[in-house]
């Protein structure tokens, strides 16, 4: 805002706005103004009528002067319950309004949820499954998946590339059940992925989503947020392994330093490391990484990508990213474009294949050839 | 958490002494609204002498109508038309009343609604001014709640505050008055209650205070927790937190409860409490004005002054209640007005020049001539730069995070001012400049898109009506930004959500680019992103990099490798000191700091060969994010 020094025209929008509301405000005032005085006049006129009424009675004999004062001192007595009265039906009008509102929320059933079909499954070792995966988000939208078929056995690393909107991050979420598939369609360990109780599926998986959500707590706290009890020992090794040791050094407080609005800012590639050590500290037996080191560069990258391939032995690692660098080395190599697996292999397969795959990396070359010239 | 409670604390723990001050200042506000503030006042007067005259015409009535027609007296007809005509009078004092109130009511809501007004406006207006350091001390939400519900909170100081407190204070000594007027002895009696009312009050008032800080502390933590755990859902549910989290907010909500409960306990005691005073007070009344009434002779006193005096001594009651009860929400607004005023009184660091030597579109030569700045203190982030750049060439600024690239912007733009050395836009030094037109010279797009609530086209226009839809399009179409937006359903009419939710990250990069060039200016700022983007977009940002940045000034906090090689010039710099300078060829040529950057970034074979050469290199770029991806 500043930047295009339109302070000028946004002071005059904000007083624009500002106006209005006063003005919005006083013409309430108007009518709430009333009420008050009002009130006041009504009980009055009760007064009045005492006086008038039973002062004749009273001058008649027909009432006491001790019951003209009882009157008198019973109509003080009646303002404030009626007052309270008027109170309380007000506040009883809001407080249905309110419990409409959140039996709405009461009622809402989660979308996803434990099935009825779910039941105890052996330990999960961590092949998975996509049959003949077609998805849309809702009724009205394109799909954004048209027939994913691919077995990835576990113990295995697999890549997926292609441009942003193909359905890589749509795919991811359907493994940790983020997003449900249509029934029968991804399958781990041969089972469907709706017929594991919830927090066991979860709990297999180590997930690290593009946009890196940390909490307000203790660096360590972030790192050991999935796991039930964590000795500093095994956080450390989380840290080191996602190539976080050297930053939380420089850490005035180490690893009991306060992450987020009331600690310290961390830049994108440390929340992004400390995301993946958040994960790697669960020792998941599968790990996804969603675009989950853009914001590192390229040499901390491959050291990260060294050291989690040392982890991951024996376990299930699926990558998504932009990068040739990070997923060249992956068993297997998918590359989608829109909703469909177009080429699949490995680097030096797809490269001999000259598609898609080889095309890219000709762009990315392309970059660093530019840079040698 | 408990750092939450810390800062909360500090935002509370303001003293009492300031209340006056706070005051005073305060008043200052009303002074332009004076016409309207005296005849409320005189209102507020007139409606509580008058609404202390009820008691009386049940005196009058009893006095000198009905007790002397019951004794026979006085005639039975007599006595009811002066009953009548008593009544009449009542009802015309009611009616008095009931417009004196409306009027009264009317007129100071909007003089509290008129004073909100200024104080927003004159707060939305200094913050505007503010410069770019105190929006990074200060996040969003506490500037958000100073211009709402602190200011919304002094609302009540002028509503409850002056018409309810003053009028209950004015009702108070009248109503003494008026009862000393009638009998000095029975006053006495009555007020006999009155020190153990203040006693009651003030171990109310601070036991309620206590309770009321308590209250609002923890629902503050309750609002943080709910905050931070409904964003990060999905977070927590990946990693099967839900019982966990659950759990502390079952915690949180417990000790918020507590609060409560323990704050309403007083209030429970407080009130039967007073009840009970006033009904001692009542008794006294009865007890000796009733044996006065019965004794009669020389210091008798009337049936009806009797009465009259009960129904004083309980009118005298409401208003000490009213007032205790008011009191924490009159705190309430003396601590918001003391925040306000202290974001008011900061310091604007940025002055305008006195006299500006220059205004309006600049040509663009820029120059940094010695220039030694720190943020605080000697913590120098820029030490001893100086390089120029000629109307129309491209710089580019390479270094890691802390070298001082943003910090060379933020002073070109005088968000800031240096503290040894000038900087020069076409020879005048930026301090000389007219502060707005130097401003208005320069385009920015940064690294973070912002993206206001309104169409694309107004966020491309960015308040600026004198620039044409079709200059709007023309930039947007020069930069593929169009592309995009014809595939939306209202196109350029379409509206943008909070912060640009449902547009890519390319794409809001795009509109900003649109942006820069629509205010075609003469010195462009780059801070480049270096977010994950497919190479496509990628390709498509470029070009519109390369076409903002043809015929102007362009200083560039550079990533890509694409727009280093192509700037007129390289400026490398190392803990804020320049270290190189020169052409991409000319700092490979050098063999130095550049090189080994360039070698560790993007040479893929050269690696090998650079980690084991350059560890000191390698130590810092890999600790601190790197130069040109970071």
């Amino acid at each position: 805002m500043r930047a295009y020094a339109q302070e000028d025209s946004e002071i005059a929008v904000f007083n624009r706005l500002n106006r209005e509301y006063a003005d919005r405000n006083l013409s309430l005032v108007r009518i709430e103004a009333m009420m008050r005085p009002l009130m006041q006049f009504l009980i009055g006129l009760g007064y009045v009528l005492i006086l008038w009424y039973g002062g004749l009675l009273a001058v008649r004999g027909a009432m006491t002067v001790g019951q003209f004062t009882e009157f008198n001192l019973y109509l003080t007595r009646l303002i404030w319950p009626l007052i309270a009265l008027g109170y309380v039906v007000n506040l009883y009008q809001r407080g249905t309004a309110s419990l409409k509102r959140m039996n709405a929320i009461f009622a809402v059933e989660p979308a996803i949820k434990d099935e009825p079909t779910a039941r105890e499954q052996p330990p999960i070792k961590g092949r998975i499954e996509f049959r003949n995966l077609h998805f849309r988000y809702n009724e009205t939208m394109p799909e954004v998946l048209r027939g994913i078929d691919l077995t990835i056995e576990a113990g295995q690393t697999v890549a997926f590339v292609g441009r942003t909107g193909t359905g890589k991050s749509t795919l991811m979420n359907f493994i940790p059940r983020v997003l449900d598939p249509p029934p029968g369609t991804v399958l781990v360990d041969g089972v469907d992925v709706r017929d594991y109780p919830l927090a066991r599926l979860r709990s297999a998986v180590g997930y690290v989503p593009q946009e890196t959500f940390l909490f307000s707590e203790t660096l360590a706290e972030n790192i050991a947020f999935g796991v039930e009890r964590a000795s500093r020992a095994e956080v450390e090794w989380a840290a080191e392994i996602a190539g976080l040791g050297d930053d939380v050094r420089g850490f005035p407080e180490g690893f009991d330093t306060m992450v987020g609005e009331r600690g310290i800012t961390l830049s994108g590639g440390q929340k992004q490391r400390t995301a993946i050590a958040r994960a790697v500290m669960r020792q998941p037996r599968i790990l996804i990484l969603d675009d989950a080191l853009s914001s590192v560069d390229t040499y901390t990258e491959e050291k990260i990508l060294a050291q989690l391939r040392g982890v991951m032995r024996e376990r299930t690692s699926l990558i998504v990213s932009h990068r040739i660098s990070t997923v060249r080395d992956a068993d297997l190599i998918c590359v989608l474009d829109e909703g469909r697996i177009v080429e699949r292999g490995t680097h030096g397969e797809l490269l001999a294949r000259g598609g898609e795959y080889a095309a890219l990396y000709e762009r990315q070359l392309l970059e660093e050839e530019l840079a040698a010239s | 958490m408990s750092t939450a409670v810390q800062k909360f604390h500090e935002e509370e723990a303001i003293g009492k002494t300031y209340d006056s001050q706070v005051a005073w200042r305060l008043l200052r506000y009303l002074k332009p609204y004076i016409r309207a503030l005296v005849p409320a006042l005189l209102l507020t007067l007139a409606l509580n002498g008058l609404n202390v005259l009820y008691p009386k015409f049940t005196q009058w009535a009893i006095d000198w109508r009905i007790v002397p027609a019951h004794d026979g007296q006085q005639p039975y007809a007599e006595a009811m038309r002066g009953l009548i005509w008593l009544g009449v009078a009542a009802l015309v004092v009611r009616l008095l009343v009931f417009v004196f109130g409306y009027t009264q009511t009317v007129l100071l809501e909007s003089i509290g609604q008129r004073v909100m007004y200024d104080l927003r406006d004159e707060l939305y207006t200094k913050l505007q001014r503010q410069e770019v350091a105190y929006f990074d001390r200060n996040p969003v939400g506490r500037i958000m709640t100073r211009l709402t519900s602190d200011v919304d909170a002094l609302n009540e100081l002028f509503t409850s505050g002056v018409t309810d407190v003053l009028g209950d204070v004015v009702m108070i000594g009248v109503i003494i008055v008026i009862m000393v007027w009638m009998d000095w002895r029975l006053t006495l009696v009555t007020l006999v209650t009155v020190p153990m009312l203040f006693a009651a009050t003030s171990w109310f008032r601070k036991h309620a205070r206590r309770g009321y800080d308590m209250v609002r502390t923890r629902i503050a933590r309750i609002n943080s927790f709910l905050q931070e755990h409904l964003s990060g859902a999905q977070t927590v549910q990946i990693f099967n937190r839900e019982a966990k989290s659950r759990q502390q907010f079952h915690d949180l909500n417990d000790s918020y409860r507590n609060a409560n409960v323990e704050t309403i306990f007083y209030y429970a005691v407080f009130f039967p409490l007073v009840d009970l005073i006033g009904a001692v007070g009542i008794a006294l009344v009865i007890w000796y004005g009733g044996y006065h009434v019965m004794r009669g002779g020389v210091s008798a006193l009337s049936l009806g002054a009797l009465v009259a005096f009960i129904q004083y001594s309980q009118a005298l009651f409401q208003p000490i209640r009213d007032i205790s009860d008011k009191y924490n929400v009159l705190q309430a607004a003396m601590v918001a007005s003391h925040r306000i005023f202290r974001t008011l009184d900061q310091p604007v660091l940025v002055l305008p020049p006195a006299e500006a030597q220059k205004a309006g579109r600049a040509r663009g030569r820029i120059e940094f001539d010695h220039v030694w700045f720190a943020y605080k203190g000697e913590d120098w982030v820029l030490k001893d730069v100086s390089f120029t750049v000629e109307p129309g060439q491209s710089v580019a600024l390479v270094g890691h995070t802390g070298s001082g690239k943003t910090t060379i912007t933020n002073l070109l733009m005088r968000f800031y001012d240096v503290q040894r050395g000038r900087v020069l836009l076409d020879g005048v030094d930026v301090k000389d400049w007219d502060l707005s037109s130097l401003r208005e010279n320069f385009a920015v797009v940064l690294q973070d898109v912002f993206l206001f609530s309104g169409t694309i086209g107004g966020n491309i226009r960015l308040g600026r009506e004198d620039i044409s839809e079709g200059r709007v399009e023309w930039a947007a179409r020069e930069v593929h930004a169009d592309e995009f937006v014809q595939r939306l359903p209202e196109k350029y009419k379409a509206e943008v959500r909070e912060r640009g939710a449902g547009l890519s990250v390319g794409q809001k990069q795009l509109i900003s680019f649109a942006r820069a060039l629509a205010f075609d200016p003469a010195l462009l700022i780059l801070d480049e992103a270096t977010s994950s983007i497919d190479t496509e977009t990628e390709q498509l940002i470029q070009q519109a990099i390369e076409r903002v940045m043809r015929d102007r000034t362009s200083i560039v906090v550079a990533h890509r490798l694409s727009t280093i090689q192509r700037a007129d010039r390289i400026v490398v710099l190392h803990h804020g000191e320049i270290r190189e300078m020169g052409t991409h060829q000319e700092l490979l040529a050098l063999r130095g700091l550049y090189w080994r950057l360039y070698k560790l970034q993007y040479a893929d074979g050269a690696r090998e060969e650079a980690t084991r050469t350059d560890d000191e290199t390698r130590a810092d770029f890999t600790s601190g994010q790197l130069q040109f991806s970071d």
